[in-house]
């Protein structure tokens, strides 16, 4: 028992700082846990039957969930081909408010039986008063979550929330759905085989950087089993009749099966070899991350050079077959379509909007600051005027400021040698934006560069551009990873701002699900708390890994990660 | 061949003996003179030991020949070519080339490898390829006794092992010239021996030698000249048994006393 933490002390242990130590004097070392039983016991009758005295004690289970019942919560409905399960949100409701109501009686009840006020007053109080606080923050969730809000209006856009709107429609009106009649309402190339191409990648970058940190292989294997398992859920759409759910589900099981694949190679390739290895290794995923993302926009919409090459290879481009495509005539190949037209920016939109927005703010952000940082500290005026007047400039206007700059000035600057769309100029802005900061956290980096690695180059015959390469960057760059990450967060959660400008990103879609459809008139909120929870979820991330960096440039000696 | 091999090289037709030439160097921070007009010149071959209080100007002085520290006055004359706000960019790459340089806190790249440590240098500034400079760096590590260590971060080594890497790192360029700062004033004492055991190896080859130190010993044995300076100013030079044993000028007579 003992080691599960169950047994009479290690309970009286965590009731004593909980609820303070026990002062009344008819408490005897003998009775104390029979007190306690009483006070769980009376706790229990409280928290299930406490409304029973109407108004002058808490609702208790029973209360709650038919009062909830009678507000018109729903249920919850698992449906699959093995069971078939209806639970009533009232019921958890009502489980969940009483669960933390029986825990705040048993921290009072305890207190008054014990009388711990008497000998350790402050534990007491504050244990009481934040054990009822927690029960209307609880409850009062529970209740917004379990019975006021109506999720359907998320649920039922999911896909749409995370590729937007073309990307969606192509699953449900591509060739062979039932939708797909005539030219007139048929996509005839599915497009969406470009999106799974970058998912494989940039899992397998995510896997193999996960395998260079010396970690317990479940540390990594099960929150990823789990990503992809709510992934799947959500890309499972059973009651669209058109929508080809086992298509994602195939193409997720692919791509968690390359991930492992790729996982194990790194973990183990990273356990044979010495450090340097490891870090050499590691260098080349933080590479290959760059490179995934200029292969996504590539792939996205590929410039003419890339369709050409699919021609010359023998590609058809798709689009020009498409009628003998939607009568079922023609398969298109994997070059046939690589050789027709990609998805237009413009068409880009949901979750996938602002995850490569973000992207860009961090690998052209980290470009652009690097030369910024490097040209700020130069002694030619050529250099460090503009770098300065950049940053300053840049750095001291809102983003809402210079995303209008980039949609109405940007093309004026940039039109006579690249015409580009919305969010391509989106994408730029972002990472000249996220360049101006990552340059001044940069130059902060790089003045705290050891004055003797500088010279010990120097002494070596580097030139000062080799010195400032191959030293000064990598030392900087190593100490500021942590506050780089800080400000690829502030990117990550600045992409909401793209809506000002009509972009379909996650934030726009979410706030106008609900007049999409009568049903929803109404939920705006319950959108809105998704997207501030998926928000969270992904910033949270990146901040436990900012965390891992810093621990592992200090645990790791010098020299250690540098990428994951 | 890179341009870095040019037969015209300077110093290469030279007929003077010297290959560090230094007259009236002088180097001021603000109002202070650090450096009040040194003449210098040093042999081929020659292995000079400069000594001094802290702040006399020793290590600015050697800072100067590879210009990491500028003059304000005087010449500094490295194999032919004079070094100067004037000297090109090629010429300078040469001297710098030409000098190794260790410093009293290694200066190692955290960042990179032993290995990478040594190679780094060849590669990017002579252009040899990876493969001969790798065969060159484990050379010099056998030489200074720690091939073993060839694939550590510097974090991972003694204080003494570092030393020892950044003279190999030095030695890696091929220099004709190796100027030591303090080389052995950062470590712990029972790792002095094993740098100096190095440097004494190395005094017996054809290399030219300045090295600053407190190290009497060393001076003793392996110096062809030993020099004193004391606030910005040469004040003796000698031979190490001269200048031990029947110092000249007051200023040394009192620094061997305090020091022996």
């Amino acid at each position: 028992m003992s080691s599960m933490g169950l047994d009479k002390d290690s309970f009286l242990e965590l009731e004593e700082s909980i609820a303070g130590k026990p002062g009344g004097r008819w408490v005897t070392p003998s009775n104390n846990i029979q007190l306690s039983l009483l006070a769980i016991t009376l706790a229990l009758a409280c928290g299930i039957f406490g409304g029973m005295w109407e108004g002058f004690l808490p609702n208790g289970f029973f209360e709650l969930a038919a009062k909830a019942e009678t507000e018109g919560a729903g249920s919850m409905i698992i449906s699959t081909s093995f069971i078939d399960l209806s639970i009533p949100q009232s019921q958890i409701h009502g489980a969940i408010s009483a669960a933390v109501i029986v825990f705040a009686w048993w921290v009072t009840l305890t207190a008054l039986i014990k009388w711990t006020p008497g000998k350790t007053r402050t534990t007491a109080m504050l244990g009481i008063v934040t054990a009822w606080i927690i029960v209307v923050v609880v409850r009062g969730l529970s209740d917004f979550v379990l019975v006021e809000a109506d999720w359907a209006v998320v649920w039922a856009n999911r896909v749409l929330l995370v590729v937007g709107q073309q990307m969606t429609e192509q699953m449900t009106q591509a060739p062979g759905s039932e939708s797909c009649i005539d030219v007139s309402n048929c996509y005839g190339v599915n497009q969406n085989w470009r999106l799974w191409w970058i998912l494989y990648p940039t899992f397998a970058i995510f896997a193999a950087a996960y395998g260079t940190v010396a970690e317990k292989p479940w540390r990594f294997l099960v929150p990823f089993t789990l990503v992809i398992f709510v992934l799947m859920v959500v890309s499972w759409v059973p009651s669209e009749i058109n929508f080809h759910s086992e298509v994602p589900i195939t193409n997720l099981t692919k791509a968690m099966l390359l991930s492992y694949l790729v996982y194990g190679a790194s973990y183990y390739y990273c356990s044979i070899s010495e450090e340097y290895k490891a870090n050499r290794l590691r260098t080349y995923i933080a590479l290959g991350a760059v490179f995934t993302f200029f292969f996504a926009i590539m792939i996205m919409n590929p410039p003419e050079f890339v369709k050409d090459l699919a021609i010359l290879a023998g590609g058809e481009p798709a689009q020009g077959m498409r009628e003998a495509i939607i009568a079922g005539d023609v398969v298109p190949s994997t070059l046939d379509k690589l050789a027709g037209d990609g998805i237009e920016a413009s068409q880009w939109g949901g979750l996938f909007v602002n995850l490569i927005v973000a992207t860009a703010g961090c690998v052209l952000g980290f470009g652009i600051g690097v030369i910024l940082a490097f040209g700020r500290q130069s002694d030619q005026p050529f250099f460090s005027v503009p770098s300065v007047a950049l940053i300053e400039l840049v750095r001291s206007g809102p983003l809402i400021c210079w995303l209008w700059f980039a949609v109405f000035l940007m093309p004026d600057l940039m039109d006579p040698f690249y015409n580009a769309e919305d969010i391509m100029r989106m994408l730029l802005m972002f990472g000249i934006f996220g360049g101006c900061y990552i340059a001044e956290v940069l130059r902060g980096g790089l003045q705290a560069v050891d004055s003797g690695q500088k010279e010990a180059a120097l002494a070596l015959g580097l030139s000062p551009f080799q010195t400032k390469m191959t030293v000064e960057l990598p030392n900087a760059v190593r100490t500021t990873l942590p506050s780089i990450v800080s400000v690829f967060i502030g990117l990550w959660k600045d992409t909401t701002l793209l809506f000002i400008i009509n972009i379909l990103d996650f934030f726009k879609l979410a706030k106008d699900l609900p007049a999409t459809d009568l049903r929803f008139l109404g939920n705006f909120l319950e959108p809105l708390y998704v997207t501030a929870i998926v928000f969270w979820v992904f910033a949270f991330y990146l901040s436990r890994v900012s965390m891992g960096i810093e621990k592992n440039l200090g645990l790791v000696r010098e020299g250690g990660g540098e990428a994951a | 061949m890179s341009e870095y091999d040019r037969d015209d090289k300077p110093g290469t037709d030279g007929d003077s003996e010297m290959i560090i030439d230094t007259k009236g160097v002088k180097v001021n921070f603000g109002d202070f003179w650090a450096l009040k007009g040194i003449d210098i010149s040093v042999k081929k071959g020659e292995i000079i030991v400069i000594l001094g209080p802290s702040g006399s100007g020793k290590s600015t002085y050697i800072r100067t020949l590879n210009r990491l520290q500028p003059h304000s006055g005087g010449t500094v004359v490295i194999d032919g070519i004079t070094v100067d706000d004037d000297t090109t960019v090629a010429d300078m790459k040469y001297v710098r080339a030409e000098i190794g340089f260790v410093f009293q806190q290694f200066n190692l790249f955290p960042h990179l490898t032993i290995m990478e440590n040594i190679t780094l240098a060849p590669m990017k500034v002579k252009g040899i390829p990876k493969r001969e400079a790798e065969d060159q760096a484990m050379a010099l590590l056998e030489k200074v006794g720690i091939p073993e260590q060839a694939y550590k971060y510097p974090s991972g080594l003694s204080g003494g092992q570092q030393q020892r890497v950044a003279i190999a790192r030095a030695l890696a360029m091929d220099p004709k010239i190796m100027l030591f700062d303090e080389p052995t004033s950062a470590l712990d004492p029972e790792m002095i021996k094993e740098v100096l055991d190095v440097m004494i190896e190395l005094a017996e080859e054809d290399v030219t030698m300045i090295v600053v130190t407190h190290e009497m010993g060393f001076a003793m044995a392996v110096a062809d000249r030993v020099i004193l300076f004391d606030e910005g100013e040469l004040v003796e030079q000698n031979t190490p048994a001269e200048f031990f044993d029947n110092p000249q000028h007051k200023r040394t007579k009192l620094f061997l006393e305090q020091i022996l």
